[in-house]
């Protein structure tokens, strides 16, 4: 496990290399550079010249690049090219506020997805499972943005209940989260409805329920237990992806997080902002990941003993 | 069978789904306007000039009256600030943006005020004197004020800033711009500065009274000072900032003009418009930018005061000199023939603005405008007639337009009125940097510029629009003769002299064509109800320094 977790760790390496080369290409594609941002009609050629020069961009992209990786390989993500500051203090002191609106978005996601997954498969080709599989098309084809300012517009304009920006409070994490919860509140649900239907046509299930166990223990434990896989899975993903920053949601909810600077750097054609909160998205991703793999092996004892397995046998071959 | 079926039915869905997706936009081919323009309400072509808490003035900014005495203020003020501001040091070229000018009068203070009513009132010094060529200038420096770090200010701060900031490793900054000419900067004593310029220019008193022309610490700055940049002689202090988010002062106790009126001042950058409105309503905020559609709305509420004023920048279209068909006067005429200017406020602001009063390329309300020179009207026939001696033989033009809702809808209806005369073109739109990498001298191979040019009060604010090379020339406009008369102009001191010459470059630039002026875009600030002490400024470098916001607005 140890060492699937170390080849898991290693292999960000080349992803890291693949994704900071795209990011800095497609930010150089792009017409306009982060000079051109700050260009004003005051300026001189030589103005902006010096500026091309302060830059590097009067160097081939590659060059630039090489020049970003050398110093990343010595630990510094570097700074921001507009604002100066490092690229570890702006995501850092943005990222908790990305956390919590995606954990709570999760678990609201989950708490309320699971259930409704379980009942939608309990009740499979019921007009409670046309309901749900609607609801659930509802919340996969909404745009987030639009159910973002329809949250907005009842709850903050009209009703007055939560404030219309993120003020620091507690109340400011309820829109934001519901927004971003309610398309995961499908997902997962669409996904939990679908194991449960797949894993209710086991021989063990009818075993279990021949041998009297209550139902809502062969639901519960035999059939939720053995649909978690591509639940967690689905859940994994979704955390990864919110982690990295919701920048609709960021965006109407003046939320500061790291998905809306993302935005902002490749807006400003801030190369190395753009480039250092990538990584560090990869990084937390990847980390999500390998998180999902080992919960897979907790929740199933099947992967558990997979790896168990792959381990005697290789002490049997030495 | 159900195979195919399924196939094709994918595919259809695909290509209805690519269809959508065109990144340019082609003119419908037809003869009648495509787009319409919005229905005229009575009224509605003048922006709504309300401001409940003072008075117009005649350069179009609004002016608000000063708070009664004795009455009870809020501590804190809390305002949109109307663009990302990922940084606050006025000698960083990347803390350009006209929300600059807002942070300057509230931290910073300048050699020299510049009023709303075009006045030059003492600031940081007391007194100025040039010599008869405005070459030399000397300022007399006003003692006892101190930095917001306690330092006090002196010449030697004077010298330092002007240093700092056109040393070559700082370019680009805003403070430099004001001393592109300054050969030398000498003090004499603690308390007087001289600086000798490479050419005379009279406008250089405008210069160090731009609010962005900031006096900084030289303490401040070589002591490494992580935030040196947030030192500066303002009412207010920098206490916080979260970058691309929040800005937060205090009132500086220390400060040596009229105390502010509140304890606490905080900007906000809210991105949603529908967030921000809802803020205001829910006095989140008390000064809040509302675009034109909002505005009736607001000033019919009474629990707001709306303040107005038109921008002095001018939306325009550029014609490419460089180019064998823009090239050409007559089709630049057929152009300005064919093209309605009403028509594309109505369509891009919904007519909350001014057309261009003059068919010459000036600020709304700068200095030495001929309004003599009358406006291009529209006129089918004779647009027809200059197009047929043009060298346009149906050729498919390029439109290269700001990706913003007013000048991209600006750009939507200068495409359909150019189609009425049989011109061809697509529509190309950039982000803010994508636009000025695509239009830079060397870059730029489009048609048509359909941007906005920043114009200040003085005659000398056309200067970049026809300096070759300039980054600001979009037109790649390059006449010898205007170049020297508007080098002559600067050197001029104020009179008639100086205002034949500003006459007459406008009448070669409307002779020639380079440019065609579109509207003057208006700009409405709510503030809830009590909120004044504001001036608003046509360049949107508006003084929040004395705003306040009273506890018992009746």
């Amino acid at each position: 496990m140890l060492r699937y977790s170390a080849i898991r760790i290693l292999l960000l390496i080349p992803i890291i290399i693949c994704v900071t080369f795209i990011i800095y290409w497609l930010v150089d594609l792009a017409p306009g550079t982060v000079v051109d941002t700050m260009i004003n009609e005051d300026m001189t050629e030589e103005d902006i010249a010096a500026l091309y020069a302060r830059y590097d961009l009067d160097k081939p992209m590659i060059v630039r690049y090489g020049k970003y990786m050398w110093g990343l390989l010595h630990g510094d993500l570097g700074s921001s090219q507009i604002s100066g500051l490092t690229v570890w203090s702006q995501f850092s002191s943005r990222w908790p506020n990305t956390l919590w609106l995606a954990l709570f978005s999760v678990i609201l996601g989950t708490v309320v997805a699971i259930p409704l997954g379980i009942f939608a498969a309990k009740h499979a080709g019921s007009i409670w499972d046309n309901l749900t599989t609607a609801f659930t098309m509802i919340g996969i084809s909404m745009p987030s943005f639009w159910l973002g300012l329809m949250l907005l517009i009842w709850f903050a304009g009209k009703l007055k209940i939560f404030p219309a920006a993120y003020d620091g409070t507690w109340r400011a994490f309820v829109l934001p989260v519901f927004a971003n919860g309610f398309a995961m509140i499908a997902g997962i649900c669409r996904q939990t409805r679908s194991a449960i239907l797949e894993v209710s046509r086991a021989d063990f299930l009818r075993t279990a329920r021949a041998k009297g166990v209550p139902e809502r223990q062969v639901t519960y434990r035999h059939e939720l237990g053995n649909a978690w896989i591509p639940i967690i899975t689905q859940i994994g993903a979704l955390i990864g992806i919110t982690l990295g920053g919701s920048a609709v949601i960021e965006a109407v909810y003046s939320w500061p997080g790291v998905g809306y600077m993302l935005v902002e750097a490749i807006q400003r054609r801030d190369s190395v902002l753009a480039c250092g909160t990538v990584i560090l998205n990869c990084i937390i991703h990847a980390v999500v990941l390998l998180a999902v793999d080992l919960i897979y092996a907790a929740v199933d004892p099947r992967i558990k003993s997979a790896y168990i397995g792959k381990k005697k046998k290789r002490k049997v071959t030495a | 069978m159900k195979k195919a079926l399924c196939l094709i039915l994918s595919l259809v869905l695909c290509i209805g789904l690519f269809a959508g997706c065109g990144g340019k936009t082609e003119a419908p081919k037809t003869d009648t306007p495509a787009t319409e323009a919005p229905a005229k309400e009575e009224g509605s072509k003048e922006p709504v000039l309300i401001n409940t808490g003072g008075a117009v003035t005649e350069a179009g900014a609004a002016e608000t009256t000063p708070p009664p005495k004795e009455a009870e203020y809020y501590d804190e003020l809390r305002m949109y600030i109307g663009d990302k501001v990922a940084i606050i040091d006025p000698m960083n070229p990347a803390a350009g943006g006209t929300q600059l000018g807002i942070i300057d009068h509230l931290a910073y203070d300048s050699l020299v005020y510049y009023t709303i009513d075009g006045k030059y009132e003492p600031c940081l010094a007391t007194e100025w004197s040039a010599n008869d060529d405005a070459t030399v200038w000397t300022f007399k420096l006003r003692e006892g004020v101190k930095f917001h770090n306690g330092e006090p200010f002196t010449a030697d701060d004077v010298v330092f800033t002007e240093q700092f900031s056109t040393d070559k490793d700082h370019s680009g900054n805003s403070v430099g711009n004001a001393f592109q000419y300054v050969d030398k900067v000498e003090a004499n004593g603690d308390y007087e500065v001289t600086f000798t310029l490479s050419r005379g220019n009279v406008d250089f008193i405008y210069n160090v009274a731009n609010p962005c022309t900031v006096i900084v610490n030289r303490e401040a700055y070589e002591s490494g000072d992580e935030h040196a940049g947030w030192i500066g002689t303002g009412p207010f202090k920098i206490v916080d900032m979260v970058p691309n988010d929040s800005i937060t002062y205090e009132a500086f106790e220390d400060y040596w003009g009229e105390k502010p009126l509140c304890k606490k001042f905080t900007q906000r950058y809210i991105a949603e418009e529908t967030a921000r409105n809802i803020m205001l309503e829910n006095d989140e905020i008390d000064f809040c930018n509302v675009s034109g559609q909002y505005i009736k709305q607001y000033s019919e509420d009474p629990r707001f005061v709306i303040n107005s004023y038109v921008m002095n920048n001018l939306n325009y279209v550029a014609f490419n000199m460089s180019k064998p068909i823009t090239g050409d006067i007559n089709f630049r005429l057929a152009c300005a023939y064919a093209l309605d200017r009403e028509e594309i406020l109505d369509i891009a602001l919904d007519g909350y603005g001014a057309v261009c009063e003059t068919g010459a390329y000036w600020g709304y309300k700068t200095a030495y405008k001929n309004y003599d020179i009358p406006a291009w009207e529209q006129d089918l026939d004779k647009a027809k007639e200059y197009l047929a001696k043009s060298p346009y033989n149906g050729e498919k033009m390029t439109i290269c337009a700001l990706a913003m809702p007013q000048t991209s809808k600006a750009a939507q209806a200068i495409q359909n009125q150019l189609a009425n005369i049989g011109i061809t073109c697509e529509i190309e739109t950039f982000d803010s940097p994508g636009m000025v990498a695509a239009t830079s001298w060397d870059a730029n191979d489009k048609d048509f510029i359909v941007t906005s040019g920043a114009l200040s009060p003085l005659g000398d604010s056309i200067r970049t629009l026809v300096t070759p090379k300039n980054n600001n020339n979009k037109a790649k406009y390059d006449n010898p003769e205007v170049m020297e008369l508007v080098n002559k102009a600067a050197a001029t001191p104020d009179g008639p002299e100086r205002q034949e010459m500003y006459y007459k470059i406008q009448q070669i630039m409307h002779d020639e064509l380079p440019y065609y002026g579109t509207f003057h875009m208006a700009l409405y600030i709510a503030g809830q109800k009590g909120t004044g002490g504001t001036i608003f400024f046509p360049t949107n470098f508006h003084d929040y320094g004395l705003a306040y916001r009273l506890k018992n607005p009746e």
